[in-house]
Order: structure tokens, then sequence, then C-alpha cells
């Protein structure tokens, strides 16, 4: 039995459920929508059985045993979650099943800069960055950045969604305000992007092209739409791309990464709850099937 | 240099600082994390080829990586006063942001760090209840059975019927059945740290029954051998 919590017509959470509708896998799903019909009784046994777990989950039309729950996607429990699929929530980070991702796990999320260390010890080139609340240090960084013909970005260094803004002569004035908080300023890599879908250990891969500073808002930023594409590859790459994902305790993960003119690969960051639909729409990529097999067990 | 990192007032970090001083040839800075999130110069810088970082405390005290041989972990979490001097819509984005900082910061050290983050808590121990009893049960701490839901929040005992200090795989504190000092041996290392306080309590039959752990309770129940023991610890990793 896998487990899918989120919406239904969530295009990942859609595109899961058809791909373990297609290799017949039973699923349960636990829609946010109707948290009023979900119930979850779980008992953590104690050290006599070795902390067994044990319980039942109840929808609206199913009951389950918590032990045949053999593989969890872990997408939403909505905004504020109801008791018991906070309960839910909770129970992943111990259940004994694959699950896509575990929550402790998807905290990396929370510091780019984190992110980009362990990126680092994998061997990915990760570009030139300086985080600072100094004026100074910071336009030391970017006169030097543009004195080797490099652009400068900045962005976020946490979780919170933002948009990859490129450093301009208008924005000196700004860095005045560095003292509130440190600030992320980062080399622009040209280059094309290129999207990478670890699910275990199988590796799905896009390139995507365009001229916009962060090609999810290409139009808003007055480029054209991004162009996407199906791509192998190089295995020592892939490698990498599985080393990282594995480091960060996430079977699943959307890793975004560019690669330059002279040919190097650089790592941005490693998305720990993808949405993947975008890729696999624009490019056929299965990797809603992969995450069925993954979860039934089919896969590595 | 060692730096030992904690929050004000940490008359622990104070002891154990004291004790490693004087047990070690280098230096050992204690600095708050107030310290760090009220530094006028703040800078680190990462690449493919460099990873550094250098922060000047408004005490003209400079925390340089490069000098930096291992780092002690007190840290609990971001207090809620660092962003509050930020303006209410932009207090919690500038909250995050800190957070993100400083556990990339404590990511930047070549040296070992002893109780190193985790990327959901600073202190390196998330306190999930569950996550923590299932491993304390798995590892063989006396633990009962329990009804997630009906969970209490792993907290300080009001009066704790034995507490050990776990450091560097050695078990300090009262006497104690051996398995039960190896399974809090096992769950300091499966939790990925090098100190841990368990906390074991009373159960109605009189029996010891695990209570919580801390990265960050009281090493002094260690007294000087637990100090020994971390001063080897750290001793292996500047070698």
């Amino acid at each position: 039995m896998i487990a899918i919590a989120g919406y239904p017509d969530e295009a990942p959470v859609r595109l899961v459920t058809e791909a373990l509708d297609a290799i017949g896998a039973a699923h349960i799903t636990l829609d946010p929508h109707k948290a009023s019909a979900i119930d979850l009784d779980v008992r953590i046994g104690g050290s006599g059985d070795g902390g067994a777990i044990t319980g039942r989950l109840m929808t609206d039309d199913a009951t389950i045993e918590i032990e045949h729950i053999k593989g969890v996607y872990f997408r939403s429990l909505g905004t504020d979650p109801a008791p018991a699929l906070a309960r839910f929530g909770a129970l992943m980070d111990v259940l004994p099943a694959r699950v896509l991702n575990r929550p402790a796990a998807m905290a990396s999320n929370a510091s780019k800069p984190y992110q980009s260390l362990a990126a680092r010890a994998c061997g990915f080139a990760i570009p030139e960055t300086r985080v600072t609340n100094d004026p100074l240090t910071a336009r030391a960084f970017i006169e030097a950045a543009w004195a080797a013909g490099h652009d400068v970005v900045y962005k976020s260094m946490s979780g919170v969604r933002s948009i990859v803004q490129t450093f301009s002569e208008h924005d000196w004035s700004r860095l005045i305000h560095l003292g509130t908080c440190p600030v992320q300023f980062q080399h622009r890599i040209a280059g094309d992007d290129i999207r990478v879908h670890v699910i275990g250990r199988t590796v799905h891969a896009a390139r995507i092209q365009s001229s916009a500073t962060d090609y999810r808002y290409a139009e808003r930023q007055g480029s054209e739409a991004a162009r996407l594409a199906p791509i192998d590859l190089p295995i020592e790459d892939a490698r990498r791309c599985v080393a990282l994902a594995e480091s960060l305790d996430l079977p699943l993960a959307g890793i975004d990464l560019r690669r330059d003119r002279t040919g190097v690969l650089y790592c941005f960051e490693a998305n720990p709850s993808p949405a993947f639909s975008y890729y696999e729409t624009a490019t056929g990529l299965p990797i809603a099937a992969a995450i069925a097999s993954y979860l039934v067990g089919s896969s590595a | 240099m060692i730096l030992f990192l904690c929050h004000p007032g940490d008359a622990v970090a104070v002891w154990v600082a004291d004790g490693l001083a004087a047990r070690l040839d280098v230096p050992v800075e204690v600095i708050t994390l107030d310290a760090v999130l009220t530094a006028p110069h703040v800078s680190l810088a990462f690449g493919s080829t460099e990873r550094r970082s250098r922060i000047e405390l408004a005490d003209g005290r400079i925390i340089d990586s490069g000098t930096v041989t291992s780092v002690v972990n007190r840290l609990a979490g971001l207090p809620d006063r660092a962003a509050a001097n930020i303006s209410h819509d932009d207090r919690a984005y500038v909250h995050e942001e800190l957070y993100a900082f400083v556990l990339a910061w404590l990511a930047s050290f070549d040296g070992a760090t002893v109780n190193p983050p985790h990327a959901r808590a600073l202190s390196g121990l998330w306190p999930d209840p569950l996550a923590l009893r299932h491993l304390a049960a798995r590892a063989g701490l006396p633990t009962d059975a329990a009804i997630l839901g009906n969970m209490k929040r792993l907290a300080p005992a009001t009066a704790p019927a034995a507490t050990l200090v776990v450091c560097n795989g050695q078990v300090f504190g009262p006497s104690i059945d051996d398995e039960i000092a190896a399974a809090a041996a096992r769950v300091t290392a499966e939790l990925g740290l090098q100190v841990l306080t368990v906390v074991f309590e009373h159960s109605s039959s009189g029996a010891l029954r695990f209570s919580h752990a801390d990265p960050r309770g009281d090493w002094r129940i260690g007294g000087p051998p637990m100090l020994d023991s971390l001063t080897s610890c750290l001793d292996r990793a500047a070698s």
C-alpha cells in the first residue's frame, strides 16, 4: 500500500497517482481538503518490542494498517494541518517505509548556502558567493566580479521563495540596508540550466534554455518562455547528483544545475519537494513513473 | 582556536570552556550567538576553490574560519529577538534568512564540530518527541509504549531519577546498568552527536525509564573525566 499526502488535483500528486494506477499499485490519498474524514491511530512500541510502529489510518473510503504502508509520497499536508494529518506528518520521520521525503531531511532547503556546501563536498562546482552584512565587502565582491566579466545576482538564502535578481548600477544605493541582515551575492553563471530529478538512484535530466536570470519567471522578466528538452547526463554528473541527494537524505530531489560555456557544471540547490510536473509535461521524462516504481520498491 | 558557541547565561558552557582551556594548548573563545547576530562585519565566502568565513564582533574579537581548529556547539536555536528590530512585515523573512546564514556558517569550518547542527535544528537534535522516543526504544533504552497524539512533549522531568552524559562514546554520571549506558551511547551516535545528556525518570514500579535527551543539558554531571574525554575528542580532531 502506498500513501499519498497532498491535494489530488495538484499536478505532481495527480501524476504520481496515475503512475501508481498504471502499475496496479494500491494507494490511499490523504487529501487535506477532506481532513475531517481522516483519522490516524498510532502506537509507538516501547523498548520491549523495539519501538515497533503499529496503528490504523482511516480516510472516507478506506482503512489500512500502518504497517502495511510500504511507501509514501509526502507532498503536502496543507497549511495549518488538521490534527490527524499533523500526526501523519510526525510519523513520516520514523515510519519504516520508503518516504519521499522525510520532513527532517526536507529541512536542508532552509539554507541554500548550506546546500551549496553539501554540493561542493560532492564534487560539484558552485558559484563564487559572498554572504555579508557589510556594504564595503559586498561592493568589493561585485566590483571584482564585474572586472572579471561576471554579472552578480542576489537571492534569498532561506527556503522562502524569491526571484533571483541581477545586481545593477541602480542597486548600489541599496547596499546601505545590508546591516539589517546578511545577503547572498553570487557570480551569475552564464549557460544552460539543467534540472535533474533524482529518484532513489534513478536520474532524469532536462535542459532549460532561457535568457532570463530566473527561467521560472522568464516572461515576467521580459524574456521569451523557457525551452525545455530531455538530455542524457554524463555518468559522473549523474553520480554526483545521486551522491548529493543521498548526502541530504533526500531520495527524491530536484537538483538545479547550470553548465557554463566551458563545460563546468555548477550546482545551485536541491529541492526536496520538486514540482516535477512542469518538467515532465514539457519533456516527457517519466518522473512520476520513476517515483511510483521507487515507492513500490521496484527500483533502488 | 576552539570556538565555543552558546547562548548568554550558559553556565555549563563557561565551566566546560574553562576546563578545556586548562587542558589544551589552544585558546578557547566562548562566543554567544547574539554576538554573532549583532556583529558589524559578517562575511561568508565560498566557491569552487574557497570556503572561508570572517566575523568581526562588536567587542573587537574576530572569528576567522582559518584560525578555528574545532567548534563546540551548545546552540539551541535562533533567538526570537534576532529579528526583533525588523518591521513586522519583514520579521519572519529576516528570521528565516538569519537561520539560513547561521546554518551555513556552522558548516563552513574545516575542523571538527562537536555536536554539528542538523538542518532542522542548530543544536543537532530537533525536539520531536516521537522521533526521539522511537530512536530510544530501538536503541534499547528502557522506554514505554506511547500513543501518538497523547504523547507528552519530552521535557525536563521535574525530578529526574538519573542523568547520564555521553561524550565521545563514553558514558559519565551515576553508576547505571551497562546495557542502558551502551544504549545511551548508541542513541548519541545515531543522532550524529558527540555529547548528549540522557535523562531518566522512575516508572510507577520504580524502574528507570527514558525521559528525554538534550545536547545542551548539564555536561557538568560528567565532571573532570568528561572534560578529559572531550579534550581527547578535540585533540584527535585537530591532529
